[in-house]
């Protein structure tokens, strides 16, 4: 057995600062009764799906036709709210009397908490992992334009052996310019969409999906860009209990439904460099950095032959 | 050109995410439920069994345990009972006890006087015991937390008894006794500095 859920976490999310434990996913989850194992679950699926739905775009600008590509590296953080750390459990079945307790989800501190019960008995809460923020970070490619469209892309792939297995992460989306239909409209204006897969072994399969309506207006070397979205996120937790063969599925979607995003982009000739904020119930930053060809690079040598 | 710098841009953010790092201590609840059965076969509906609970009882959840961890205690969490039922005629138990007898041959009292109705005809029927007699939980747990911490490997008895309702109604059941524990323990494990500081 293998603690299996932090290393999902922590060596999917961030390094292999983890090594074995001696506890699987299935004994976390058989600790909580009826909703209660998908509030330990849920802050997990609200920070990685404000992660897989950040930092896809740095401008809202697509131009009608003409070549451009983007390769950059996008990195992502959600700090972990206190409200996210902590929700009320009840005690199982098995246990007497039938207890309230303010317990740690698995973002939330790593501390047991016991509640006393009749006659000597006591019922342990397992911890978090005690996290503050959860960082992700994935390779993007951005490429374009056809009709004032263009599409992004993120992969990655890395096996993690027996005990995990393989880790797939693939993102997708498209984009429309609307602005394009426009003359003389002030600032940029798109509409995008979104998806994300992330598959761990056999054991965890998160999707998380984004629309978007973008705007930027560009100064010099500096863009501002921003603007709402919808977002939706499912997270499949797939385990063995205890003493069955067969295997059984936690689905936890996540509380976040609509961001605004607030970003700034430096272009340096081909260099990109951007950072972002997305305001929702679970906020979260994005910061690129990138190289780009093609007629976004030379928007730049427009704006100067325009002055 | 391209191929270079995301390279390189890959590499600056792999480091940056991984170099520092810090030990931060977490607390584990590893459930582990003993579940001793009980085969009753009895013409005159009394019985009286015993079975003996050893080291290999826990041994797997023990074993998995890693050798820095500090053990914290065992929770005592509770008993279910599962009766697997084959007489047609039986509507219940009564009078049914459990006794911890520990390697010294004393005695304690787990649950006493439990009754259980069984539907006719049921085959399964699973019930939680709630009234709990204190003296049989902490012999438990002190008796499993000698394993755990390995000051005693000694087996020790559990006995079940109880008669059927009605009265005097024989007895064909399997009696599965599921003692739910858990081993509290913490480990220490180097994280993301910028991950941990709970």
């Amino acid at each position: 057995m293998n603690w299996k859920i932090i290393r999902l976490i922590v060596i999917v999310f961030v390094s292999t600062g983890y090594s074995a434990i001696g506890q699987d996913v299935s004994d976390f989850l058989e600790r909580y009764t009826g909703n209660d194992a998908e509030n330990y679950i849920r802050p997990l699926a609200d920070a990685a799906g404000a992660d897989f739905n950040s930092g896809w775009y740095r401008s809202a600008k697509v131009e009608r036709n003409g070549f451009h590509l983007y390769i950059g590296l996008v990195a992502q953080s959600a700090p972990i709210a206190d409200k996210n750390k902590t929700f009320t459990a009840v005690t199982p079945d098995h246990f007497s009397p039938a207890t309230n307790a303010e317990v740690s989800t698995v973002l939330g501190p790593p501390s047991n908490t016991s509640v006393q019960g009749d006659n000597g008995t006591t019922y342990t809460f397992p911890g978090g992992v005690g996290v503050s923020s959860l960082p992700f970070a994935v390779p993007q490619l951005t490429i374009g334009n056809v009709f004032g469209t263009d599409a992004s892309f993120r992969f990655f792939a890395i096996e993690l052996g027996d005990d995990i297995g393989k880790v797939n992460v693939f993102g997708w989306g498209i984009r429309h310019s609307i602005s394009q239909y426009f003359t003389g409209f002030p600032v940029d204006l798109a509409i995008g969409y979104y998806a994300n897969n992330f598959d761990v072994g056999d054991d965890l399969d998160a999707t998380a999906s984004l629309i978007s309506l973008q705007g930027s207006w560009r100064t010099g070397v500096l863009e501002i860009y921003g603007g709402p979205g919808y977002e939706l996120v499912r997270m499949d937790f797939t385990y063995t209990p205890g003493g069955s063969d067969d295997r059984e599925t936690i689905s936890v979607e996540s509380n976040n439904t609509v961001r605004m995003t607030i970003g700034a982009a430096v272009n340096l000739g081909s260099f990109v460099l951007n950072a972002d904020v997305n305001l929702a119930n679970q906020t979260s930053f994005s910061a690129g950095l990138g190289v780009q060809i093609g007629n976004r690079k030379n928007i730049k040598s427009n704006d100067e032959t325009n002055n | 050109m391209m191929k270079r710098i995301t390279r390189l841009l890959l590499v600056f953010f792999i480091l940056a995410f991984t170099g520092c790092v810090e030990e931060q201590s977490f607390d584990f609840a590893l459930p582990v439920d003993i579940e001793p059965q009980f085969t009753i076969l009895e013409q005159d509906g009394l019985w009286s069994e015993m079975t003996l609970i050893t080291y290999d009882d826990i041994a797997d959840a023990v074993d998995d345990l890693e050798d820095d961890i500090v053990f914290d205690d065992i929770s005592i969490e509770g008993i279910s009972l599962i009766i697997d039922n084959q007489a047609d005629g039986l509507s219940g138990i009564q009078n049914a006890n459990l006794t911890l007898v520990d390697p010294q041959n004393r005695a304690f009292p787990v649950y006493q006087d439990v009754s259980i109705s069984i539907n006719p005809g049921q085959g399964r029927t699973e019930i939680v015991v709630t009234d709990l007699a204190r003296e049989g939980v902490e012999a438990l747990k002190d008796l499993l937390e000698g394993y755990v911490l390995a000051n005693s490997f000694e087996n020790f008895t559990i006995v079940s008894s109880g008669e059927s309702v009605p009265a005097g109604t024989p007895l064909s059941m399997e009696l599965t006794v599921i003692l739910h524990t858990s081993l509290n323990y913490n480990q220490n494990f180097e994280v993301p500095y910028f991950m941990g500081n709970e």
